[in-house]
């Protein structure tokens, strides 16, 4: 009793201060928080390169012009950077040339230490962002020599200074340079040497094709030939391989292109149907659909064609397998409640080829129809084609890897399939069959967007179709 | 046996002891405590009135303002016109009334004298006029001098409750007066002494910051890759024109590009409207989360 009377007492006489406390704080200075940025594109300038007195080849004088314009056109692609207008910064230009440019010093880019002050100041006024300056000069031997700098007008600084000397394929220094840009401003790999792996046509009635080509569609080279279909192509985490599904020997089986000695070598082996295979985050092992009677489930088999073991296993469609880069899930499409959906699985590795499924869960509830789901490089999204019933459409969706916060990307332009990251996390690749811009149905393209959905544009591609596009992760060291 | 209930008597009344000692204590801080606050010896954290309290009580004067502005006048009025009480309507003899328990309703039309008329008025507000009745001569009744005497003093009360609600009305339209005035002068509210930031006016004005700024807050794309610096932020001051006066930053987020872009994105948001006098050239902090 005495205890109780104490304790109610000091709780009440407790109970009365707290309120005074508050007040004391109140004289502090206002705070206005500010959060929730919105993000816009880094304003780029690339004037054109200045040639030195010793150019005297026409397509070294050239490239003074077009190299300028093919870093502009690399870096309007990224979804990053805004190219400015060149005859925003003309005076600002002939300024720098008339203030830095010596006659005497070939170098005169290389020996550049920034600009000064009203420089600065002026580049700012402009709304310039980022300053790309080159000067281009001829070796002795003929070669083309370019120096090249970026400042950081808002920081005042060099972010990069390159030397590079070609005799042959100048755009190739041209990409490297615009992924050294990209590295620097976002910390991630560039995308300007990465690949795209596609199923494609050439003529209407043709047999699909795996083909590759460069990050924009330029530059392909079909791996298949024969009659029968080629499906599903997959890049292996280091560029090097590229799995795809053929169908030479009657049954659809595994196939690996190795990009490096442009060999094609058989991955499975069975009469039953195997396809749609996925590298896991390591190389060692793939992923792939396997039928076991009516049924299909998803099955692993290491990089060599040995030790085939099921993974997933359902009472419906288990297809389409995908590691996600930090290799601890795989998203794939069940169908084990009726229509396809995405599901995940936790996965657990107990050595670089073995793996075991922890648990699995259903993503996707919205939808009639939801198939195709890829990984953003940070594991952090899963990018995936839907059919839309109402409007009798495919678009596609993006959503976290627990299946919340959806997002639609594509609306009321055909059907939009086949989403596939490139190596930053910024772009996606997806196949589109839109006419225009219409919302009618026509051929397959390869079509890009930045991953907000915005800025979608078709890829130039000189075939009759494509479809299915693979973004290679890391670019493989070429020749 | 004597002892234990002397023992047991002993912690009764130790007990009854304390717990008049509590309730004494309590009595004499909650006496304290209402004292404080009656002659506001402590500050009141918060506004007497709330700020969305005060938005529609401003709203609804403006809607209405011609209206509750007579209403106000005759108050005034009728305040210094107080009637005194042998000068009260006079009542005739007799009274005629079509049904008994009508009585009261049948009286007051009957006797609606000149000297009532600005009161009435004012009651118009209150109540709706009775349902005008012809006095039927077949019903009339004879009121002795007792009945005549109660209905007086019924009509005596019923006066009194209007001149209270009258009073109120005036009270309220100072009140109104001084929130407008306070709100104008952007000068606090609830007291004297409840400082500037819990002035509504230096609240809305904050939030009006907020938005403003906010508006202009974009970053490049670049920073949606980099792991995210620090807050940033800014000690700004604000002229009694909505010029910056000053800015600073006070707390930098290590990376000086982004500093010179939230230092870009409140410059561009500036001129601001002019602030609250109490604001004008106080230091505010901004703070940005990348």
């Amino acid at each position: 009793m005495r205890h109780f009377v104490v304790m109610s007492a000091a709780l009440f006489l407790l109970s009365l201060f707290p309120g005074f406390h508050v007040q004391a704080q109140d004289s502090d200075s206002i705070m206005i928080n500010i959060d929730n940025p919105s993000f816009r594109k880094v304003v780029v300038a690339v004037p054109d390169f200045f040639p030195d007195a010793s150019v005297t080849k026409p397509e070294i004088k050239d490239f003074a012009m077009t190299g300028a314009a093919e870093l502009r056109r690399l870096l309007g692609f990224s979804g990053i950077f805004k190219v400015m207008a060149d005859e925003a910064y003309t005076d600002s230009l002939e300024q720098i040339r008339k203030r830095y440019k010596t006659e005497k010093d070939a170098d005169w880019i290389t020996n550049l230490q920034g600009l000064n002050a009203a420089d600065w100041t002026q580049w700012k006024a402009i709304s310039s962002e980022s300053l790309t300056l080159a000067s281009i000069k001829q070796s002795e031997a003929g070669a083309l020599v370019l120096s090249i700098k970026t400042y950081d007008i808002m920081q005042r600084k060099e972010l990069l200074a390159k030397q590079f000397t070609a005799s042959g394929d100048f755009n190739a220094m041209i990409r490297k340079y615009a992924d050294f840009i990209l590295q620097t401003y976002t910390g991630k790999p560039g995308i300007f040497n990465s690949k795209l792996a596609f199923v494609g046509r050439r003529s209407k009635n043709g047999p699909k094709q795996i083909f590759i080509a460069d990050f924009d569609g330029s530059n392909l080279k079909q791996i298949t030939r024969g009659s029968e279909p080629h499906l599903s192509p997959a890049w292996s985490p280091d560029g090097r391989y590229l799995a795809y599904t053929s169908f030479e020997n009657r049954s659809p089986n595994i196939y690996v292109f190795d990009t490096k000695t442009k060999s094609i070598s058989r991955l499975t082996n069975r009469m039953g149907l195997d396809s749609g295979a996925n590298y896991s985050h390591n190389g060692e092992i793939l992923a792939f659909t396997g039928a076991r009677g009516g049924d299909t489930d998803i099955f692993v088999i290491d990089k060599s064609g040995a030790n085939r073991r099921i993974l997933i296993q359902g009472s419906g469609l288990d297809v389409d397998p995908k590691f996600s880069p930090d290799g601890s899930k795989i998203a794939f499409v069940s169908g084990r409640f009726g229509n396809p959906h995405i599901f995940v699985a936790d996965l657990k590795w107990t050595s670089d080829s073995s793996v075991k499924v922890l648990s699995d869960r259903r993503l996707t509830y919205a939808g009639w129809y939801n198939s195709t789901p890829d990984w953003s490089p940070d594991s952090d999204k899963i990018a995936f084609g839907g059919y839309d019933k109402d409007i009798d459409r495919y678009d596609i969706f993006l959503m976290n890897p627990d299946g919340s916060k959806l997002e639609r990307l594509t609306l009321k332009t055909g059907d939009n399939e086949s989403p596939s990251w490139s190596p930053n996390g910024q772009l996606i690749a997806f196949q589109s069959n839109r006419i225009g811009e219409s919302n009618r149905k026509g051929v397959p393209a390869i079509w890009v967007m930045n991953r907000d959905g915005s800025n979608q544009r078709k890829l130039d591609i000189d075939i009759y179709e494509a479809q299915t596009p693979a973004w290679s992760r890391q670019v493989a060291d070429e020749e | 046996m004597s002892s234990s209930v002397d023992t047991d008597r002993n912690i009764e009344n130790w007990q009854e002891k304390l717990v008049f000692r509590f309730l004494a204590a309590s009595f004499i801080i909650h006496l304290l405590l209402w004292a404080a606050h009656k002659w506001q010896l402590i500050d009141t954290p918060s506004p007497l009135i709330q700020e969305w309290a005060i938005e529609t009580e401003l709203v609804s004067s403006v809607d209405l303002g011609a209206s509750s502005k007579t209403v106000i006048q005759d108050a005034k009025e009728s305040e210094e016109v107080t009637v005194p009480d042998n000068l009260l309507p006079q009542l005739p003899k007799r009274i005629s009334v079509k049904q008994p328990e009508k009585a009261e309703e049948g009286l007051k039309e009957e006797t609606v004298p000149e000297e009532k008329v600005d009161i009435s008025k004012a009651k118009e507000e209150k109540e709706e006029p009775p349902p005008v009745q012809a006095p039927d001569p077949d019903a009339t009744n004879k009121i002795d001098a007792n009945e005549l005497r109660k209905r007086q003093a019924l009509e005596q009360l019923r006066k009194q409750p209007t001149k209270r609600s009258k009073e109120l009305t005036a009270n309220e339209d100072n009140m109104m007066d001084r929130i407008k005035d306070a709100l104008n002068e952007g000068g606090p509210i609830a007291s004297e002494k409840s400082g500037m930031f819990s002035s509504a006016a230096s609240r809305r004005y904050q939030a009006y910051l907020d938005r403003t700024i906010r508006r202009n807050y974009s970053l490049p794309e670049t920073y949606k890759f980099v792991k995210k610096p620090d807050d940033v932020i800014f000690a700004l001051r604000i002229n009694t024109r909505g010029g910056i006066q000053s800015i600073e930053i006070d707390q930098s987020s290590g990376d000086e590009a982004l500093d010179n872009y939230c230092l870009d994105v409140v410059k561009r948001s500036a001129p601001f409207e002019a602030p609250p006098k109490v604001l004008a050239g106080q230091p505010l902090k901004i703070r940005f989360k990348p």
